[in-house]
Formats: structure tokens, sequence, C-alpha cells
């Protein structure tokens, strides 16, 4: 993993495709179902939406108490590619500094957007495990996870397209 | 996720889940909390300035004795009296106390009120469910549910969790769905419906009241009460220490603020227990409605650490959290052991509060005068009846459990010993035994308080055994009613006694032999018996003793329950059929039957031999002693009903011991009823021995002819030691059947051991549960014949002054204890100086002053001075005020100090004398007994002065 200028994404790079862009369109590729969580969505901050995915949030008072995240494309894309993103700009993540990191966690700034920097072939390859194995541990069906998982890697090749691919969709949706 | 092989579900529903008597708890913890830190709010510093009272009044700080307390109050009450009123001048208005637990109240309402608004309002994140297919999906789970009215649907917007949360109240209820959940109600059906009938079944359980009343109560708690009297107490802290009595201040804020931590804990645990209760009772109502959250997945639990800090820190979590670990849900909804068992932080909590909640409730009632008498009565009804709510019921829920699962039942004495352990810590944390130390003078008194919770648990477990075995009806809700209520008022009645005479005898009262001589000199006694003061002094001990029970409240009830409410459960009709209780509820087991009553009528009635035996025995004794005894007819009564009492303990003795030796179960029960009824027969028996006295010469005690004695007044003399008899008796009755179970166990562990099985050593143990029930109370009589015996060496020693004639005083008076340390006496007369003393001084020496300045400057005749008669008249009332107030505490400072106030005194009244008869020579041969006066008055204060040695009231200032 190169640890080149480009990596340090995170942050607003015209040139980077956003996190929330890319699960645009690869959703309304795969799960057009889904448009409308995306939608719903748009309120949120980056950081806000990848905290609620992360942390286990505690038990309320006469609250269900247990269970994670809804599990659909939508959230599931949103929380890979967003982690992925977060771990390439903080480059190389050792043991000690993952447990510094976890103390700052909750520090996400949250007007930040999060954007995907273009991809070493490892990397891809990296993400596309990554995402394969998150879905389905999640649940999904094998197909389902393939085109979703292929749908990610085209859209990051193609990745100069990315900014307008999303706001094409964006006026789509 | 199956249900594991073995694991068994039982109906949670078979008894009541004591959710509302620990929110009752939780409510009357908070209120008496609130009323007792709000006390002690409104006068940040009571017990320093008290407690010099105390010490001016004579009071060693280093050896708080009831004698030292008697020897120094004695005298000095009215003196004391006004010390405390004065130094709590700023009197708590009874209002605040009233109104912070109102306030508190109002807050928690309040918030309850609002939270719903709030909930729903909050940053506009939460919006009306609008979607119809959703509605119609969630109407149709509503009906599902038995709801009536689906309730109001609302949605979180920022929420992806899939789940959902209820509040609102009963009347009406919200179920705020993430939209995380909505997102997955077409995807994942299932999993929505468990979600959302595990909210409808929190609405079908009437949870949301009782749980956000909980909540908010608790927030209110710890704003309104904790938080600010924490800071108040803090801040005062540092002046406090300044003083000389920063060890008592010390003492004193530590202990208020183990009370508030005590108080938070228990509320905590408390709302902790309803919160976590519900969540599993409403997983187990939505699993009735076939939506089982086992199974689906909710993802991974946190793992449990192997390092020991790591499951520490878990098992602290675990305690602290209300939410109950999903693991713990999976567990209850495939054995729901969980819901049945009492766990023992509770137990301890309940055991702390029960003292606090009597002390704090009983300083409550009295305030109020109807209830002012009895308040202690009343306060320990109710800590009792807590105690019984949450701990008895706690271990009444697992025996029935085992019961019904047809495991062996708990035996109750483990957690009845984390109650006494609650009990003795709460004690040490309230401090009614040694105000001013850390422990008492006799901290071994506590093992009496740790007996009265484990028997209590043991108690408690053995009855409910018993009748889970024999009930046959419909419900067990009777029977367990019954227990109890008998329980609840036995220990009532123990923690009654505990305020009146344990917490007395764990401060020295009858530990030291001087308290002793003093009560039998004092007439309450038998007096001295035929001149044998060995045999005396251990007459009087029991006689103490036997007395010392009459004071239990309801002592009877009590007696009667800890022996009826077993013994019933053999009236009961037996029958072969299963218990329809359990039938209806759950599974059957096979239930065990009773051990048979035969055996243990059979102690009963050794036992009342083994008593009538004794009282004969006794009565010849008397008899041989009334010939050398010159005393009234009236001591020899008195002795015979001592010797009476002592002959039906051994009979109850007996009787437990055999019992509980011969049956293989319910050892406690056995002993209980067979020690009782022996007690029972033989006061039967000696009821008639003693108004046959006479008709044998041989046992003659008291009569010169048979019948002399009416069997009215046998009865009469009788009837005084009998509850006291009955209480010993169930005492005796604790101790064997913990003998003999532990004797059993011992054997069991042998005959387990392959290598002993079969031994001869194995086969001869069948009678090691006789043996060692022997040996223990063997031992038990030599520890008695032990104490009594040094009562007796330390009797003789004091009998000296005991002899004196003159009974409380004599036996008060002579400083038979070394007085108290330098320091010690320095903080007396530094606190006598602080409370009242130097102000004394100070006006008596301007006083006479002026009056010199007075008499001096006279021109016209002294006989018209209106100035100095008007300062004579003052004087003596100085005089009388510094009579009125406490003794110096320093013999030689007192003595010149009453030597000058009588001089003082008398020339003051010459003075005024002098004026009314307009006699001048006499005016002015007073105004020389006032110098007279002065020059001793500055003696008293030199010797105090130079006593003190240097410490001052402000240490550092």
């Amino acid at each position: 993993m190169g640890d080149r200028e480009s990596t340090h994404g995170g942050q607003a790079d015209p040139e980077c495709p956003q996190v929330r862009d890319v699960v645009r369109a690869v959703v309304a590729q795969t799960a057009p179902g889904e448009l409308q969580y995306v939608e719903d969505l748009e309120e949120f901050e980056d950081a806000e939406i990848l905290d609620e995915l992360e942390n286990p949030s505690r038990g309320e008072p006469l609250g269900f108490g247990a269970g994670d995240f809804a599990a659909v494309a939508t959230t599931v894309l949103w929380l890979v590619l967003g982690k992925f993103a977060e771990r390439l700009a903080d480059g190389g993540v050792t043991a000690t500094s993952k447990g510094l990191k976890a103390l700052f966690r909750k520090r996400r700034k949250r007007s930040e957007k999060v954007t995907v920097p273009a991809l070493t072939r490892p990397q891809l390859e990296e993400l596309r495990t990554t995402l394969l194995v998150e879905c389905r541990q999640r649940g999904f069906a094998d197909d389902q996870a393939e085109s979703l998982t292929n749908a990610v890697v085209v859209r990051m090749v193609l990745r100069p397209e990315a900014p307008e691919l999303g706001s094409t969709h964006r006026e789509q949706g | 996720m199956a249900t594991a092989p073995g694991r068994t579900q039982v109906d949670e529903r078979v008894m009541t889940s004591g959710t509302t008597v620990r929110f009752a708890q939780m409510i009357v913890l908070m209120v008496v909390a609130t009323a007792g830190l709000a006390t002690i709010v409104a006068i940040p510093t009571v017990d320093g300035p008290q407690a010099a009272c105390f010490l001016a009044a004579g009071l060693d700080p280093e050896q708080v004795t009831f004698l030292n307390i008697v020897r120094a109050f004695g005298f000095q009450e009215a003196a004391l009296a006004s010390c405390v009123d004065r130094q709590s001048a700023e009197d708590i208005p009874a209002w605040l106390v009233a109104a912070w637990p109102a306030l508190m109240a109002a807050v928690g309402f309040a918030l309850f009120k609002t939270l719903p608004a709030l909930k729903i309002r909050w940053r506009g994140r939460t919006r009306p469910l609008t979607d119809e297919a959703a509605l119609r999906h969630l109407g149709d789970l509503a009906k599902e549910a038995g709801l009536q009215t689906p309730p109001d649907f609302q949605v979180h917007t920022r929420r992806l969790k899939a789940r959902a949360v209820t509040f609102g109240s009963d009347r009406r209820p919200v179920v705020r769905l993430n939209r995380g959940l909505l997102w997955i109600r077409e995807r994942d059906r299932e999993r929505f419906r468990v979600i959302v009938l595990h909210e409808f079944a929190h609405i079908r359980n009437r949870d949301i009241t009782i749980t956000y009343a909980t909540t908010t109560l608790w927030w209110a708690f710890i704003a309104v009460v904790v938080l600010p009297f924490t800071a108040l107490e803090l801040a005062s802290l540092p002046d406090r220490l300044q003083t000389a009595l920063s060890t008592i201040e010390l003492i004193s804020a530590t202990r208020v603020l183990a009370m508030a931590l005590t108080a938070v804990a228990l509320v905590h645990f408390a709302r902790q227990e309803v919160l976590r209760s519900r969540e599993m009772y409403a997983d187990l109502t939505a699993k009735h409605w076939n939506a089982d959250l086992r199974e689906f997945d909710f993802g991974p639990e946190a793992p449990v650490s192997a390092r020991r800090i790591g499951r520490a820190k878990a098992a602290l979590a675990e305690l602290l959290r209300t939410h109950p670990s999903l693991t713990m849900r999976r567990n209850v909804l495939g054995d729901n052991a969980e819901l049945f068992t009492v766990r023992a932080p509770l137990v301890i909590l309940t055991g702390i509060g029960a003292l606090l909640i009597g002390e704090q409730t009983s300083n409550a009632l009295r305030q109020v005068p109807f209830t002012a008498p009895d308040a202690v009565v009343y306060a320990t009804l109710i800590a009792a009846a807590l105690v019984t709510g949450v701990v008895g019921l706690g271990i009444w829920r697992a025996v029935t459990y085992a019961a019904i699962v047809g495991k062996s039942p708990p035996p109750g004495v483990s957690t009845g010993a984390w109650l006494g352990l609650g009990l003795v810590l709460g004690e040490l944390i309230r401090g009614g035994a040694g105000e001013f130390r850390w422990a008492p003078p006799h901290p071994e008194m506590f093992i009496v308080l740790f007996g009265v919770g484990a028997a209590f648990g043991w108690w408690t477990a053995v009855c409910a055994r018993l009748w889970t075995a024999v009930w046959r009806g419909r419900s067990i809700a009777p029977p367990a009613a019954l227990v109890l209520a008998g329980g609840g008022v036995a220990l009532a009645s123990a923690l009654h006694w505990w305020e009146q005479v344990g917490l007395v005898w764990a401060n020295g009262f009858h530990f030291d032999a001087a308290s002793l001589a003093q009560s039998l000199a004092g007439g309450s006694g038998p007096g001295v018996i035929g001149g044998d003061e060995s045999w005396t002094a251990v007459i009087a001990a029991a006689y103490h003793v036997l007395l010392n029970f009459m004071l239990m409240p309801f002592a009877w009830a009590a007696v009667a329950a800890t022996g009826l409410v077993p013994l019933l459960a053999w009236a009961t009709r037996p029958s072969a059929k299963p218990p329809l209780w359990i039938r209806r509820k759950g599974r059957a087991a096979p239930v065990e039957g009773l051990p048979p009553l035969r055996r243990i009528l059979l102690a009963a009635m050794l036992g009342t031999a083994a008593s009538w035996i004794g009282a004969v025995a006794g009565m010849a004794l008397l008899h041989r002693w009334r010939a050398l005894a010159e005393g009234p007819p009236t001591v020899s009564l008195a002795v015979a009903v001592v010797m009476a009492a002592v002959a039906m303990i051994v009979g109850a003795c007996a009787a437990a011991v055999v019992a509980a030796a011969s049956v293989d179960r319910v050892r406690l029960g056995a002993a209980l009823i067979a020690a009782n009824l022996a007690v029972a027969a033989g006061f039967a028996g000696i009821l008639a021995l003693l108004s046959a006295d006479g008709c044998v010469p041989q046992l003659t005690v008291v009569s010169g002819r048979c019948g002399g004695i009416p069997v009215g007044v046998s009865w009469d003399l009788l009837q005084i030691v009998v509850p006291s008899v009955f209480v010993l008796a169930d005492v005796v009755a604790v101790l064997a059947a913990a003998a003999a179970a532990a004797a059993a166990l011992a054997r069991r562990r042998r005959l387990r051991n392959p290598m002993r099985a079969g031994s001869p050593a194995a086969i001869r143990s069948d009678r090691s549960a006789v043996r060692v029930s022997l040996a223990a109370v063997s031992a038990l009589a030599v520890g008695f014949a032990l104490a009594a015996e040094t009562l007796v060496l330390q009797y003789a020693h004091q009998s000296s002054a005991v002899e004196d004639d003159s009974g409380w005083d004599a036996s008060i008076q002579p400083a038979a204890e070394a007085g108290p340390s330098d320091y010690g006496r320095a903080l007396q007369i530094v606190s006598w100086l602080e409370v009242g003393g130097e102000d004394l001084l100070d006006r008596l020496a301007a006083a006479l002053d002026g009056l010199a300045d007075i008499g001096q400057a006279v021109n016209e005749p002294i006989i018209e001075n209106a100035a100095l008669r008007q300062g004579c008249t003052e004087l003596a009332s100085l005089v009388t005020d510094a009579e009125e107030f406490f003794a110096i505490p320093h013999p030689e400072a007192q003595e010149l100090w009453a030597l000058a106030l009588e001089r003082i005194g008398v020339s003051a009244q010459a003075c005024v004398n002098g004026f009314e008869q307009r006699n001048a020579a006499l005016i002015e041969a007073s105004l020389e007994g006032q110098l007279a006066g002065l020059a001793a008055l500055t003696e008293a204060v030199g010797v105090a002065a130079a006593a003190t040695a240097g410490t001052s009231w402000e240490e550092t200032g």
C-alpha cells in the first residue's frame, strides 16, 4: 500500500468521489428500490452515519436493546466504503494507534465529507474482499453480494467519471 | 438457537415477580434518604456541637460505654438537653424535612410528564409514522398481541439500528421505531415482528409507567438530593475538621457520606431490578406469541475476558447496566432460572437499607404526635416488610422454581447470610452502636445481628420447601403469603429487639460487671440470694437476658409464627395427586414428601420430660438454699421463675437436637416445632409444679402449705418470662439444626468419597449428626458457663461497691474505670468552654468586676445605689445559670468552681437581702464575699486551663 499523497483521502477533494455519491450510484444500479433510503440519509453528515453504523448503542429502558443496524445495501456499502476511506486517510494503522484512535473516534469532524481516493490495484482487491465478506456476514444472497461488489469496483476503476455519474443519479433520484 | 438439553423453562407467572415490591422499596428508600439527608443539610454541623455537649457533660470520648454515658449524663440531663437545644438553635424546620421529598417527587413527576413530549420533539428527529403499509402491518401485530387500541407510532429519523423503544405511559403508550427498523420491515418480516412484539409485550405487561416513573425519580433523586447534599456536606467538612473534635466530625461525616452512597447504590439496584426484569418478562411474553428472539442473530456480544481484571470489570459492568445482556436474555428464554434467583448484591444492600430505613423512619415518625410513642415499632415493621418483600419473596421464588423442575431447593442460609452481612454493614454505617467511634465497644454482638439475617433466610427457605411439598391448591400464593407474613413479623420483632436491647449490649452494657451489679442492687433484679454472690450473679445475668426479650413487641406473634407456620404444613391433607399450581403453570415434577411428624413429636416429648426433670431439680436446689436464705419469699419466687425458664430452655434444647438429628431434611422446621412444643408442654408442667408448691416438702420453695400459690399467681409469674423462653428456644433450635445440618453435610462428603464408602466409619456415621449436635450444644453450654464465671469473678471485685446499699447511685458514683486520658480530659474541658462555659466565665467575671467598680465609686449611701442592687440581682441569677450548667469535667477544677459559685451565690443573695432589709453592713460584707468568690473562680479557671494543655477548640485557628 503506497503512502501517496492521493491516499490521504477523507478531505473534500474535488478530484475524488464522495462516499455518498458512490453509494448512491451503486444503489441506483443494483438496488434501485433502496434509493429512497439514500434520499433519507441526505440530511445526515457523513460522520454521523458512520458513527451510527459503527458504534454499538446502549439499551434504552423498554427498548429492544439488541440488534445491529438495518443490513440493507445502502448501509453495508456506506459502512465498508466509509471505513475503507478513513483507513486510507489515516495511513497504516498500527495496534497502538488503533487503541488511541478508538479514544478519538467520537471526534469525527461532523461537517467533513468523506471521499474515496484513487485506489491501487491491491487496494481495490482488498476493498472487494472486505465488501464481499461484509455482505455475506450480513446475510446477503451470493449473487446480490457479487453484483454490489462488482458495481463498486467498476465505479472505483472509472473514477474520473464518478462525480459526474453521482450528480446524474442525484438528478434522477 | 435451540434450547440446550437439560435446560428448563418454568412459567414465569407461577409467582409474582416482585417488581412492585422493589419499586416500593425504591420509593421508600428515596423518600427516607431524602428526608434523612434533608435533616442533615438543614444543619450541616449537627454532630459537632452536639458532640461538644456530650463531651462538656463529661463523656469520655475514648471510652464511650453505656455506663460511662449514664455516669456522665445521669446527673445533668437538664443541662445536656438545654445544651443540645442551644447547639441546634437552627432547629430543622419540619417543613424542610417534608418539603424536600415533596420537591423530589414534584421534579420526578414533572420529568415523567414532560419526557414523552421531550423524546418526540428533541431536535426534531422524531416524526409520526405515516407509511400506510407499515401502519397496517403494525396494526395487525397489535391485534396479535391483544392490544385493544394500537399505540401511537413515531419514527426516529436518525437511527439506523433495527430497534424500537416504548415510552409515554401505560394509558398513552408511544412506540418509536428507528428508521433502520422500518427499512428491514419488508426484507426481514420475522425479525421485525420479534422486535415489535417485544415492545408490545411491554405495553401488555403495563411496564411503561413503572419504568419511566422509576427512571425519572432516579434522575430527580440524583439532581435534587444526592448532588446538592454531597456538595454541602463536603463543603462544610474542612471547617469542621479544624475543631478539637475533628475525629468525631470525620467519623460522622464518613458515616453520613456512606449513608448517601448506600442510598444511591440501593436506589440504583432497586431501579435496575425493575428495569431488567421488565425486559426479560417482555421477551417471555413475546415468546408466548411465538416471537422468540433466540431465532435471530442480533450481532455479537462483548467476549468474556479470561483475565481476572477483565472478568471483574465485566462483572461490575453487568452489575451497573440497567438493560440485561443479550446472553442473559437468551438464557432466560431457555432456562429461566435466572428469573428465580436472588442476587447477593441486592440482598446485602437490602440488609443495609433495612437498618438505615429503620433509623430514618423512626426519626421521622418521632416528629408526628400520633406515631411518636411507637416510632421504633412502626419503623422496624416497615423495614421488615421491605426485607421480606425483597429477600423473602426472592427465596420463595427460588424454592418454587426448584420444586417445579425437581431440583434440590436452595437452603436459603447463604442468602440469609448475605442479609445478615448487610444488616451488620448497615449498623456500622449508621453508627447506632458507638456514636463517636468507628465500631462499637462490643462488636461481637454483631454475630447476633448476622444470625438474625441468616436464620431469616434459612427459615423462609425451609418453610417454602415444606409448603411447596404439600400444597395442592391452584396457586402457591396463599402459603407464600402465610410464610412471608410470619417471617416478616418475626424479623420485625428481632430488629426491634436489636434496636432496644442488642445495641445497648453492643455498647457494653451487661458486659461489664459494674452495670450488672448495679442492676441487681437497683431493685430490678432478685437481689442477693442467700448471701451467695456467685449464684446471684449468674441468676441475675439469666434474669436480665430473660427480661430483655419482654421488650419485644409482637413477641408472641413472632414465636407462634416460627413454630406454627412449619407445623401447619403437616396439617394439610396429604394427596398423591400432583399439585394443581404446578400442573397448571408448568411441567409437573415428582414432589418430595414431608419427614414423618411422629419423630418430631417424639423429640418434643423427650424435651418436655427434660424440662420437667430440670424444673424438679431446680426446685429441690432452691429448697436447700431457702434454708440458708433469709430474704423475703418474693426473692425465692423470682429465682424459681428463672430456674423454671432455664429448665424449659434445656428441654427445648434437647427436643431440638433430637428432632434435627432424626429427620433428613427441613431440619430447622423440625427443630423449631419440637423446641416450641417442648416449651409449651414444659410450661404446662411447670405451672402445675409451681402451683403445687408446698405439697411435696422436699420441693417447697415459698409456700408453707399445699396450694399456697394459686394457679393464677403462678401463671402471672411465669408469663413474664415465657415469651423470652420461646424466643431463646427458637435460638437454641436454630443452633441445633445448624449443627445437625453441618454434621449431615460432613457425613455426605465422607460417603461421597469412594475410598471411604462402605467403611465402618461411614456406617457408624449415621449417629454422627446426634453426636455433633450434642458436642455443639455442650460447647455452647461451656461457653455460657465460662461467661458466667467471668461475670462472677468481676462481680466479686465489684461487690463492695454495690453493697453500699444506696443502689443505683452507689454503683455510678465511684470511678470504677480509669478516667479519661489527658487528651480526652482536654477535649472535655475545651468542649465545656465552647458550649457555654467560657461565656459563663466571662459574664461572671464582668459582673463581679462591675460590682467592684460600682462599690468603689460609691458617693451616695450604699443603700440608695440602684445600680449596685441591680448588679447583685443579676449576679444571683447568673450564679443560678452557672449551677444549672454542666459541671466542669475535671474533678479538681469542679471542686473549686462549685466552691466559687457557692460563695458568689451566697454573697449575691446576701447583697440582695441587704437591699431588701436596708442593711448596709450586710451589703458591704457581701461584696467582700464576692471578691473571695472571684478568687476561687480564677483558681478554678487556672486549673482547668492547665488541663487543656494547649488544646483549643479551633485546632488550627
